[in-house]
């Protein structure tokens, strides 16, 4: 085996596929797959659930196929010169060369590597990479990406539900629920949903391009997902949990509608955050309306307290409500635009919050509770 | 209080007093006569008592003391019945400042067995001994003796065969005596004791007033563990005392000695109240080794129930419960939190060190944001690091397999800290200099501090936090500060038909502990809010699993031992699991938490939540 990549190609793909990869008890999993035909090479990395491959485009190798060490290999390359660099196989050493850097590394042979599922004839869908990037940005950040409590739970995920013409993409902790409606996408007439582990989203959304051009075809074979993009591929388990009815709590008979300034909100929300720990220390910001403007109050017992005035376009009645500071701040960095509206019903339910700019992107927030 | 009064001269009660003190002292076996016996030399301020048995007691009991003795005149009147030199009305008989108060244990004694009394008084020239048998003839004669008295009790019970078929062996009765002497040895540590029987020692201390040595060599020889004080006033009462580390357990409690105003007792009331404070610190059917002082108001005790047994009641039990299991209860975690403090300045030294190199964190720590940081910031802090933990590895490996798994080096380097000299909560001068290993066998965070090892548990640890955290609730006054995020789902937690059954009590004490939660369909539990900072760590599943704990819990019917109970299976099943892997930002949330939490020592089921491993016992595994 023989092939010739710029340093920069060969080192953006191996971080790549990196990612997928875990410190194992099995060491091929510590390995990333190096497949090299005549005119491309394909990595892929795996840490038996979830699978990065990238395929790249060369001229004139010698094929040939093993297992590399993934974390060395990456690690040294990222090192080289930014030059083209020789790699070639013999024995079970991988020789990797610029210039006059030469280094063997043990290699091992292309076996007992999980291989991907079949999944040509599954294509479920494909939409715009820039849509999904963006709709995971939005809603990703809402779910649990740990799992330490033990149990997989659907706060673990993220929700895709295809409509018809329409994809919702929603994530939960079970406190604040974000969706993200994408309408219109043609030709689509699918039922059906995925749950996607939401550390797989996260990785999903970094890769994915922001190019408005690019396409990303999804596909569904078995229990599992692939997202086909460029020259990568992104595979994993989905998980077998049931994602709870969210068009339930959408809230529908909203009472007051508080039109707000969205840097001036988060600038209040940033500073009331550092001093809003209840004398059990969870973060709480009390929220009050009167005539055209909102009072943002915290208090934290003995450690402090503080108030925020902001003005306010208000429609219906006053509002009062309790609700964890963070909550908001997190949501305000995915709304698009200056505006940012607060649905309100009363003091139990929960808030909506919304952005005139993009209708479609709901994000739903429940209060604290305080006797 | 203990200190012998000045000797006054003996002399009758009236008949009035006698009559209403009268309680119809029996003499049953040995042990009664040698308890009589000792008393007597501790009134008389003795500082070395030594009992001799011969035959279990049967055929000579002999207790000689270095007391202040009794003059030749006065001799003839100790052996009569109301006769006494320690109280003058009933009024003193409850003021138990002395240990014998009726006047008549000699008197008792005597008329059971041939008596013996040789004194010397310091007013006398000579000591004097006086004989006398049950047919009441006495004789007298000088005997050479330096001060003190020399008590001889012969053939005890020979003229009263019922009571002397009732006897045990030999081996039994001298024991019953050497189990007393034990209480005695351990209230008087400044008396030199000795017992012999039959020639041989059965016990023997120094006097050299040192009560936790006394206790130690009892406990068992060798006792290495250490003795906690207790140190509990509540005027006009109080508890003093050593208990051992809950490193140290037995399984029943004959390593545990009680004490009213410094006489020995039994009672089960007392034994109650240490076993339900150590509960959180043992688990059940362990026992603490110690010694328990009670200062009661006479007037609280009745000690008359059984004259010649060492059982009591009290006016007001429960008061006399609570006072004792709050004196152990604080006991154990003033020692838990004072054993967390050197540890405690060593892992803050490491937490900080971590959050400065930690990339992408402010190096502005949160000890630093607010000083005044509290278990439930640093539950919140936990949560938040476990959401957004950047690094977060997928669990592959099986779970159940391979105990140890190597930590990545470059993941989680050893950092060795040293601790800052202007280190605000240090104030340990000695607090060792800690550096995280890391993570074996996906349980348990290993920590070096140069001359030890230190494991934590990471569930026990996590555990002990949050329980901590969630029965706080059970203080009316901190309930109110709860504050509960309301769930988008409500969580519905089906329950078993047995659990349904009386739903109330047990919405109450999840209301208690921050749940807001109802009857369901069916019998099951909807829960439409949880504790706040417990909300990313609450799942159906868990509850459930919880919940069925709970109820098969069940040891009391109170509300607020329920709720513990409550908080305890929530918090078990709530806490980070062993064998799961923990990002390097995780641990270091954990050791935050740990930080926080002032006695994460045990965990509510009682197991210890962090080992030391000293160099001494490494070298004992390497055989050195
Ligand atoms: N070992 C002793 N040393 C000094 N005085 C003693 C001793 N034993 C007994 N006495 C005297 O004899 C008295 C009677 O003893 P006793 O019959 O036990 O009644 P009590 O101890 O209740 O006074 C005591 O009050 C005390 O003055
Ligand atoms: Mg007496």
């Amino acid at each position: 085996m023989r092939v010739v990549i710029s340093q920069e190609l060969l080192s953006a793909v191996l971080s790549t596929v990196s990612k997928a990869v875990t410190r194992s008890i099995n060491p091929v999993l510590n390995h990333v797959r190096v497949v090299v035909s005549s005119d491309h090479v394909e990595m892929t990395a795996t840490d038996g659930e979830f699978t990065i491959r990238r395929t790249l485009a060369v001229s004139g190798a010698d094929p040939g196929s093993f297992l590399a060490p993934a974390d060395l290999l990456s690690k040294l390359v990222g090192k080289l010169p930014k030059k083209d660099v020789t790699l070639s196989t013999e024995g079970n050493q991988l020789n990797v060369q610029v210039g006059r850097s030469s280094y063997d590394l043990t290699i091992m042979p292309d076996e007992n590597f999980p291989s991907l599922p079949e999944y040509d004839g599954s294509l479920l869908t494909s939409i715009p990479a820039s849509l999904l990037k963006n709709a995971l940005q939005q809603t990703t950040f809402s779910a649990v990406k740990d799992s330490s409590t033990g149990a997989v739970h659907y706060t673990n995920g993220v929700f895709f539900v295809f409509h018809g013409a329409s994809l919702d993409i929603v994530a939960t902790d079970g406190h604040r629920l974000a969706l993200k409606r994408n309408k219109g996408l043609a030709g689509n007439e699918l039922e059906q949903n995925l749950l996607l582990p939401a550390r797989v989203a996260d990785e999903l959304e970094k890769m994915l391009p922001d190019d408005d051009d690019a396409a990303v075809a999804i596909f569904n074979p078995g229990n599992q997902v692939a997202f086909a993009f460029g020259s990568q591929l992104v595979v994993c388990s989905l998980l077998d949990v049931k994602f709870p009815d969210y068009e339930r709590v959408i809230p529908k008979d909203i009472a007051t509608r508080v039109f707000l300034d969205k840097s001036e909100l988060n600038d209040a929300l940033q500073r009331v955050q550092l001093v809003c720990r209840t004398r059990d220390q969870n973060p709480v910001a009390h929220i009050e309306s009167s005539e055209d403007k909102i009072d943002i109050r915290s208090d934290a017992g003995e450690v402090g307290k503080g108030v925020e005035e902001l003005a306010a376009q208000i429609e219906g009645g006053a509002i009062r409500i309790a609700l964890n500071p963070e909550y908001i701040i997190q949501v305000l960095k995915n709304v698009p635009g200056d505006q940012v509206v607060l649905n309100w019903i009363n003091e139990v339910n929960p808030v909506l919050v919304s952005s005139p700019r993009d209708p479609d992107y709901l994000y739903i927030v429940m209060p604290i509770r305080m006797d | 209080m203990e200190e012998a009064q000045p000797r006054q001269p003996i002399m009758a009660l009236s008949e009035q007093e006698a009559r209403r003190i009268s309680a119809g002292e029996v003499v049953e076996r040995p042990v009664n006569v040698v308890k009589e016996l000792v008393e007597n030399a501790l009134d008389a301020g003795a500082t070395q008592v030594t009992v001799e048995l011969e035959d279990g007691g049967r055929q000579l009991i002999r207790v000689t003391d270095n007391g202040h003795g009794i003059p030749a005149s006065e001799l003839p009147l100790a052996v009569l019945p109301h006769h006494t030199s320690k109280i003058r009305s009933l009024d003193d008989v409850f003021g138990l400042s002395s240990l014998g108060f009726r006047g008549e244990a000699l008197a008792s004694i005597a008329a059971v067995s041939r008596l013996r009394i040789a004194s010397h008084h310091a007013d006398d020239e000579l000591g004097t001994a006086l004989s006398l048998d049950p047919a009441g003839l006495s004789s007298t004669e000088p005997v050479n003796l330096q001060g003190g008295t020399e008590v001889e009790v012969r053939e005890l019970f020979h003229n009263t065969p019922a009571r002397l078929k009732f006897l045990r062996s030999r081996q039994s009765e001298s024991a019953q005596v050497g189990r007393m002497l034990v209480s005695y040895a351990i209230a008087w540590p400044e008396v030199r004791w000795e017992l012999l029987s039959a020639g041989r020692s059965l016990l023997s201390t120094d006097g050299s007033g040192d009560r936790r040595q006394v206790l130690s060599d009892l406990i068992e020889p060798g006792f290495r563990h250490e003795l906690h004080e207790l140190d509990y006033e509540f005027p006009p009462s109080a508890v003093h005392g050593l208990i051992s580390d809950p490193t140290y357990h037995r399984n029943n409690r004959s390593r545990q000695w009680f004490f009213i105003n410094r006489r020995p007792v039994t009672n089960r009331l007392l034994y109650k109240a240490v076993d339900d404070a150590m509960r959180e610190f043992l688990s059940s059917g362990k026992y603490p080794a110690g010694a328990f002082f009670l200062e009661l108001p006479p007037e609280e005790i009745d000690v008359n129930v059984h004259p010649m047994k060492l059982e009591v009641s009290f006016s007001q039990p429960q008061a006399v419960y609570t006072l004792l299991s709050t004196a152990v209860r604080r006991g154990m975690n003033r020692a838990a939190g004072e054993r967390q403090g050197s540890l405690r300045s060593g892992l803050s030294s490491v937490v900080r060190q971590l959050d400065a190199g930690m990339p992408g964190r402010p190096v502005d720590s949160i000890e630093r944001r607010r000083p005044n940081l509290s278990l439930a910031d640093a539950a919140r802090q936990y949560a938040e690091v476990s959401v957004d933990a950047s690094v977060t590895p997928a669990r592959l490996e099986p779970e159940d397999d391979f105990a140890f798994v190597p930590p990545p080096i470059d993941v989680i380097p050893e950092r060795r800290v040293q601790l800052a000299q202007d280190d605000a909560d240090a104030g340990f001068a000695d607090a060792p200099q800690l550096s995280l290993v890391g993570q074996v066998g996906n349980s348990y965070l290993v920590l070096n501090s140069g001359e030890r090892l230190y494991v934590v548990d990471q569930h026990a640890a996590h555990e002990r936090i949050l329980f901590e955290k969630i029965y706080e609730a059970v203080d009316p006054a901190r309930a109110s500060a709860i504050t509960r995020q309301s769930l988008l789902f409500p969580m519905v937690v089906s329950l078993d038909d047995t659990e349904s059954e009386d739903m109330q009590p047990l919405l109450e004490a999840l209301r208690r502990v921050g749940f807001n939660a109802e009857a369901g369909a069916g019998g099951s539990l909807v829960i439409s809010e949880v504790p706040q900072f417990l909300r990313n760590r609450i799942n159906p599943a868990l509850m459930a699993d919880a919940l069925e704990e709970f109820s098969s819990r069940g040891i009391s019917d109170l509300l607020e031992d329920r709720i513990k109970e409550l908080a305890a299976s929530i918090s078990c099943r709530a806490a980070i699991k062993a064998r799961m892997r923990l990002t390097e930002s995780e641990q270091l949330a954990l050791l935050r938490l740990l930080l926080e939490s002032w006695s994460s020592l045990s965990c509510p089921h009682g197991r210890p939540t962090i080992i030391e491993i000293g160099s001494s016992e490494l070298e004992k595994m390497f055989l050195r």
